[in-house]
């Protein structure tokens, strides 16, 4: 039997965090679910969780990335910080989900099927492409 | 397969780790996920529509799956939905404390290798599943508040019905009572008087 201990990111951990990294570590800071924290700034959850994971890039507009760094309560270097990893986020290349291997490791391994149904053939193919969207930018 | 009693010293000790989230009514398992684990929670659109599943591990243990509009409008959806979200990742934590190990070396090279695996897995499926089952239902109706419910629910009846454990009505009642409380299906509450070994066995 196994425990798992989790730990926050020591302070000088999130100088060398990424824009998704540091938007988590802010939340949970602010004791926010996903759920919460999205629906607090008006976005669709999938999309910030895309964001938390690098999957989608923050968007362009400054406005928007100011008003959560003060959503957050940041201000100062701490501010600079943020809009600097975001604008560094927005240049970096999204996770290829186009390849089947980097799709195969997003399998969920134990996934409970329930009234008989078994993800198997033709399910299994349309939970892949299913899955393949969750891991991808928004088109 | 565990015995039931090693899965609840896991479930317990689980608890302690997490005794503010865990020890409210009903439990709050997604602030003990999101917040004190820091797992990521992914929402899935259609996961329960299409998939009948609304909770699922991901292979690295680092997040958990969800169906997404039961997770997007947790107020919004019926009471049932929210309850089986509740239990659904429930048993999810129970398949990341209990089963780590038996994928932590699991790498799937291919579909036919991710498939292969699932074949295997059926084979202990059922005790795998009556594992994280027996964590979620212990950890989201702990033991020792049920005790004295079910105390309190026994001397309230026991005079007009001295065989009160005969009478399934009864059980079906306070089952659906404690399951609001528990924010549970009633199902899950009747199935811990029996693990439990409260109701007595008529």
């Amino acid at each position: 039997m196994v425990f798992v201990v989790y730990f926050a990111p020591h302070e000088r951990e999130r100088n060398h965090m990424t824009f998704g990294q540091l938007i988590k570590d802010l939340r949970i800071r602010k004791e926010l679910t996903l759920r919460r924290c999205s629906a607090d700034l008006g976005i669709d959850p999938s999309n910030w969780s895309k964001m938390e994971r690098g999957v989608t890039p923050p968007p362009k507009d400054t406005g928007i990335i100011q008003q959560w760094a003060k959503f957050f309560g940041l201000s100062g270097s701490e501010g600079e910080n943020f809009t600097d990893l975001a604008a560094i986020a927005r240049k970096e290349i999204p996770m290829d989900m186009a390849s089947d291997a980097t799709v195969i490791a997003a399998l969920p391994v134990f996934f409970r099927a329930v009234r008989g149904q078994e993800l198997e053939g033709e399910k299994l193919k349309q939970f892949i492409e299913d899955l393949r969207a969750v891991h991808s930018p928004d088109k | 397969m565990s015995e039931k009693t090693d899965v609840w010293t896991a479930v317990e000790k689980f608890r302690a780790q997490f005794s503010t989230e865990l020890a409210k009514c009903p439990v709050d398992v997604l602030t003990t996920i999101e917040i004190r684990m820091r797992l990521d929670v992914i929402p899935f659109p259609n996961l329960l529509r299409t998939y009948s599943v609304d909770a699922a591990v991901m292979p690295d243990f680092s997040g958990i799956y969800v169906d997404k509009r039961s997770y997007q409008y947790l107020e919004g959806v019926p009471q049932w939905q929210f309850n089986r979200l509740r239990f659904s990742l429930a048993h999810e934590l129970g398949h990341i404390i209990m089963h780590r190990e038996l994928v932590k070396d699991v790498q799937f090279k291919s579909l036919q290798d991710f498939w292969d695996w699932t074949r295997r897995y059926k084979e202990s499926k059922y005790g795998l599943e009556w594992e994280a089952n027996e964590f979620g239902g212990r950890l989201v109706v702990p033991r020792e508040r049920l005790k004295v419910d079910f105390d309190a629910f026994v001397s309230g009846v026991k005079s007009d019905y001295p065989e009160w454990w005969m009478n399934a009505s009864l059980r079906e009642e306070i089952a659906s009572h404690l399951g609001d409380k528990y924010g549970v299906h009633k199902d899950v509450v009747s199935c811990r008087f029996d693990r439990e070994e409260l109701w007595p066995i008529s």
